[in-house]
């Protein structure tokens, strides 16, 4: 877990910092050299350098901060739409309860990639919502918290159930305390673990919806470059230059590797200090 | 009991509906049609004759117009006309439904093969070193981008050892089984890869839940050995609420397939929708997703009733 | 059980059996979607009707009209094109043609005017799904003399008059009784999508055997062919649509050809050719898609002619066309082929010149003010949106190429890419579009691009948005120049004025020029006789002629 967190915040501060590894390494991502193609790794190009002869490895750490960007805000928003529901779910009960409950079900028997295909084909501008982002990381975003929010609300849910008939509840309760007002002090502080444990679990698979989207043609647009459409970019190329295709690849492999460790390293954690 | 089927079957019933609305809306919501290509690809094509085109097709009328045309034709057994294979959508859907069932169980079967044995060695010892690299073997599988691993095979056992053949349902002109089991094994190993961690994950999960109960102690006490003991008596235990979430995750497994159909040229469910819904081919569109989802709302009220009527433990409130 | 054990464990004992030299393995990336020839217009369809049907004219590999169905081309010359005039004043004229005696069907029956007469009829039909409509409108009648031979009465005299490209029979001995029943569901009930394999529908050198939808369609030698008998016993066709995947088929074995008509996009092809595999050969042709920049000209920046010019100068397209396209997509001067007759070869594309472009932007009056970024005296930026098909990696590419150029003379470049659907539906053909538009118009030989350049074919609401000029491109001399290109008969005359068109196209720059894209063909070593075209009659219309080097 200490090594999928470190890991992670490694790849992260290296991504952060990619503009300033390129001004260090005199570089410039949208440097283009069409005299420099394809090079291999080495020399002035750590990691050589894409089909227009720009740096691969400021490519590299600029499409990861894309992806990391877009699994947690995918996976934070689809946390919060999770939570919201969960806690709801559990603390109302009832009807209420019931009918969430149902809705979870359904959204979790869908078939969601079909789904994610025809919402990402869709003109969010027929919608109303702004579709010039750059790449259109917001729309992969949104678009994730839309079918994403389940575990979450799952967890949730049974969280809240637990907590709900504790006595520091009930008590509050009883001196007249009103819902929304018992959720936010009670019930959420100690809901908040598992939550987050779900919610770094559903990073890992953000950033792989990610890739298998950009793959079909609808994720991130160039030349906003991302792990995923640099990967299936490169897969034209995968013998002439097989390290475009390797070391996003990887990327996205370690990174998804990592965020599942260090999600199963808190919920140990988490097991750990409650039989305590 | 069979009130509680009832109810259930009424939900998934409304859900669907729902669903069906959904769908059409949205895909009816995707910009423009492939006839708009058309006037791109023929230089004799003019915007009139894409106009007149669209009314013929009966794009040109409102979205909700077009939804109660369908939702009557569906009703009374007719699912329209496919324009991307042009031939009706019931003779589209046959071959693919039945495809990607074998796809899916194939690598359903190979999953829990593997899966099984490898969740009680992990959770013969918690913690262990071979525990812990079970479960890296489980992340790496469902974290390997689902393309770069198909096409990785190809290139693997297709290309460089030419063992296997790298796409197609069978071979041209000889749809025996022994062409098709051929074919079979790329596209459903490479799903299996992509699914077993999750096997093994909620495996090793239900094992470790079931070893703490009572029985366990006594299998203990009769002299069973600690993987006698999980083999024989925790592992049956256990492997009904994995059922059930094999269930559950009948519409995770669809996406996957849906890749690797694709990357593997292979006719399933999964392609069908995605050509479909590039083609802006409504009709078959709307009943391969719908076929899609009816199948794992079903498998969903079946795995939850089954959970019920086999653990004598949980009894529904009517 | 047991047995089924066995048989798994025999199929992989022998692979499958090795390929004879009698069948050849063709792999596409599109699936037609209907086999009707005159319903949806598609690639991998005009693919595989080259080899089953045959038009009555098409155009050969010297881009000239020639006949596949007919005896002799109509012309004035030889007596069977006549001019006429009538009574409202319009010049129209009748082409006579003669079917080829022997042409018949693949059940026997011949090829006569009831086809012709019948495809008209199907063409004419308000309910009819034919894609470009006007090709059977504009025929206003057709006499029949015999069941060989027929005029055909065309609405306007144009130097076109000979080419019934678009005509195509269909067999009225099957299909005229399901048309007849029910117009308006026979491109539901047609023969070609519920029995394709009947005989009597195809009449070329093959006729369809097997058609596996969405996979495979398997052809095989039609005995009643009229002309020289292919050498292929079998032609099969795979569709595989994901690219890489189509490429480890071809490595595997599995396929033995990827046509560049509807094959690898040309950076994997290239990619694969420096693989060096001496198994297959690499063959680029250039094609009639026109790969160009189109602004929107109702945008002030684009309204002066020398930022168009700057902009062009600015790029280095030789380098581009060079370095990534391994020099096989020719640079275009203007929107004319340079394969094509009317090709003025003397006149050179716009050279690779910054300094030129500078100062052309400083005449223009935009200097370069802060960021880096030109202005204008009233504090205008140079920076417009640049729109390409999200998805098309070549694009991006040459996108990503055009910003980086234009950013070192002051023009910044705001790429906003869209759905192919969403570019041509809506941003382009209802001019939505703000900026500039990367895309390829594909034409024929001597296409006059008269939808494209003509001001009476701007889109807008008043004509209910029709015509394809979408940078709003009005010029006099240019519609005065298409309107006298169409009615001139003389070919001496008309290349003068294809001259004409060209040099102004290469000075007004209605659309900056890029390049001609080029069809990537990858054939196996041991075949021979595959002759792309370049234009829309493409290779298979002469698939007899393909066969193994002995």
């Amino acid at each position: 877990m200490i090594l999928a967190g470190g890991t992670l915040a490694l790849l992260a501060a290296l991504c952060l910092a990619a503009p300033l590894i390129a001004a260090l390494l005199g570089l410039d991502g949208t440097q283009v050299d069409l005299l420099n193609r394809l090079a291999p790794p080495g020399g002035d190009h750590l990691l050589g350098t894409d089909e227009l002869g720009r740096d691969y490895l400021i490519r590299l750490l600029e499409g990861g901060r894309v992806s990391l960007l877009v699994g947690l805000g995918g996976a934070l928003a689809a946390g919060v739409i999770g939570t919201f529901i969960g806690v709801v779910s559990g603390y109302a009960g009832g009807r209420l309860d019931a009918f969430l409950m149902r809705l979870t079900d359904v959204v979790i028997a869908l078939p969601i990639l079909p789904l994610l295909l025809i919402v990402a084909a869709v003109d969010l501008g027929k919608l109303g919502l702004a579709t010039n982002d750059g790449g259109g990381a917001l729309r992969i975003i949104l678009i994730v918290a839309l079918f994403g929010w389940t575990t979450v609300a799952r967890v949730a849910r049974a969280t809240t159930l637990s907590v709900r008939r504790r006595t520091y509840v009930l008590a509050a309760e009883a001196l007249g305390a009103r819902p929304p007002r018992i959720v936010a002090f009670h019930i959420l502080p100690n809901v908040a673990g598992p939550i987050i444990v779900a919610t770094t679990l559903t990073i890992g698979t953000v950033v792989l919806t990610e890739s298998v989207l950009s793959f079909l043609g609808l994720g991130i647009q160039p030349p906003l470059p991302s792990w995923g459409n640099l990967l299936s970019g490169a897969q034209t190329l995968l013998a002439q230059a097989p390290h475009l295709a390797v070391l996003p690849g990887l990327a996205i492999f370690i990174t998804v590797v990592a965020f599942n460790l260090l999600g199963d390293g808190l919920q140990a954690r988490l097991d750990r200090r409650r039989r305590a | 009991m069979s009130a509680y089927l009832v109810r259930r079957s009424a939900e998934a019933l409304v859900a669907f509906v729902i669903v069906s609305v959904l769908v059409f809306a949205l895909v009816g919501l995707m910009p423009g049609d492939p006839l708009d290509l058309q006037l791109k690809g023929d230089p004799d094509i003019t915007t009139a004759d894409v106009e007149r085109l669209k009314a013929i097709y009966g794009l040109d009328r409102p979205l909700w117009e077009r939804y109660a045309a369908w939702a009557r034709g569906a009703l009374s057994g007719n699912l329209g006309f496919s324009r991307l294979y042009a031939q009706p959508v019931t003779a589209v859907l046959g071959d693919p439904i039945l495809n990607t069932v074998v796809l899916l169980g194939a690598s359903l079967v190979l999953g829990l093969a593997i899966a099984l044995p490898l969740a009680v060695a992990a959770a013969a010892r918690p913690g262990s070193p071979l525990d812990l690299g079970i479960n890296l073997f489980a992340f790496a599988g469902f974290s390997v981008p689902s393309f770069w691993l198909a096409l990785l095979m190809i290139l693997f056992f297709a290309v460089d050892l030419g063992w296997l053949p790298s796409g197609g349902v069978h071979a041209i002109g000889d749809d025996s089984l022994a062409s098709r089991a051929r074919h079979l094994v790329l596209p459903a190993l490479t799903l299996t890869v992509l699914s077993t961690g999750i096997y093994l994950r909620f495996a090793r999960g239900a094992l470790l839940e079931v070893i703490g109960e009572d029985f366990m102690r006594t299998a203990r006490a009769k002299g069973l050995s600690h993987i006698g003991a999980l083999v024989h008596h925790a592992l049956p235990n256990a492997l009904l609420p994995l059922v059930t979430i094999v269930a559950l995750q009948l519409g995770t497994l669809l996406s996957g397939a849906l890749v690797v159909e694709v990357v593997f040229a292979y006719r399933g469910m999964g392609k069908l929708i995605f050509d479909a819904i590039l083609a802006n081919d409504y009709n078959l569109a709307m009943a391969a997703l719908l076929l899609a989802t009816a199948l794992t709302l079903i498998c969903n009220v079946l795995a939850d009733v089954a959970y019920g009527w086999l653990d004598p433990r949980i009894r529904y409130g009517t | 059980m047991l047995r089924f054990v066995v048989a798994i464990a025999l199929c992989f004992a022998f692979p499958a059996a090795g390929w004879a030299r009698d069948t050849l393995r063709i792999g596409m990336t599109q699936f037609p979607s209907t086999l009707h020839p005159s319903i949806d217009s598609m690639l991998a369809k005009t693919y595989v009707h080259g080899m089953t049907l045959r038009p009555i004219t098409g155009f050969d590999h010297d881009w000239e009209v020639a006949c596949f169905l007919c005896t002799e081309v109509p012309s004035f010359e030889n007596g069977r094109a006549e001019r006429v005039e009538r009574d409202d004043g319009s010049v129209g004229v009748r082409v006579r043609y003669d079917l080829h005696p022997d042409a018949r069907w693949g059940d026997g029956v011949p090829v006569t005017t009831d086809d012709i007469l019948f495809a008209w009829r199907f063409g004419t039909h308000p309910a009819s799904t034919v894609p470009a409509r006007e090709a059977y409108t504009d025929v206003l009648d057709i006499e029949v003399h015999g069941p060989k031979s027929f005029t055909l009465d065309l609405k306007d005299l144009t130097y076109r008059y000979n080419a019934a490209n678009v005509l195509r029979p269909l067999p009225a001995h099957l299909e005229a009784e399901i048309f007849e029943a029910s117009p308006e569901t026979y491109r539901n009930r047609t023969l070609y999508d519920t029995d394709p394999t009947e005989p009597g529908l195809w009449m070329g050198p093959y006729r369809i055997a097997e058609v596996a939808t969405g996979q495979y369609v398997v052809l095989e030698r039609n005995p009643e062919w009229f002309g020289e008998e292919p050498y292929f016993e079998r032609i099969v066709i795979e569709v595989v649509e994901n690219t890489p995947a189509l490429e480890a088929r071809l490595l595997a074995g599995e396929i033995d050809m990827i046509p560049g008509e509807g094959g690898l996009p040309i950076d994997q092809a290239i990619a694969f050719a420096e693989r060096g595999d001496d198994r297959f050969r690499v063959v680029y042709e250039p094609s009639l898609f026109y790969e160009h920049l189109e602004a929107n000209l109702d945008n002030p920046i684009f309204q002066d002619v020398r930022v168009r010019q700057a902009l062009l100068h600015a790029v280095d397209r030789e380098a581009l066309s060079e370095r990534l396209f391994a020099g096989e997509q020719p640079v275009a001067a203007t929107s004319v082929h340079p394969l094509d007759w009317t090709h003025a070869d003397d006149l050179e594309p716009h050279p690779f010149n910054v300094e030129l472009a500078r100062e052309l932007l400083d005449e223009a009056g935009w200097t370069v003010g802060p960021g880096g970024v030109r202005t204008n005296a009233a504090g205008d930026r140079l920076s417009f949106e640049l729109s390409t098909t999200a998805g098309n990696r070549t694009r991006e590419l040459v996108q990503q190429y055009l910003q980086a150029q234009w950013a070192a003379i002051g023009v910044e470049a705001v790429i906003r890419n869209l759905p192919p659907r969403v570019l041509f539906a809506e941003h382009l053909s209802r001019r939505q579009f703000p900026g500039m538009a990367m895309f390829a118009w594909v034409s024929t030989p001597e296409h006059l691009p008269q939808t494209t350049l003509h001001s009476t074919m701007i889109p807008s609401a008043e004509n209910s948005w029709s015509g394809q000029n979408y940078a709003g491109y009005a010029n006099p001399q240019m519609d005065a120049l298409i309107d006298a290109i169409e009615v001139e008969l003389d070919r001496e005359a008309r290349a003068e004025l294809w001259r004409r068109f060209q040099e102004l196209y290469a000075t007004d720059l209605p659309a900056l020029p890029l390049f001609f894209r080029a069809n990537a063909h990858i054939w196996p070593t041991w075949l021979e006789g595959v002759r792309p075209t370049g234009h829309q009659d493409i290779s298979t219309l002469w698939v007899e002629e393909w066969r193994p080097k002995d």
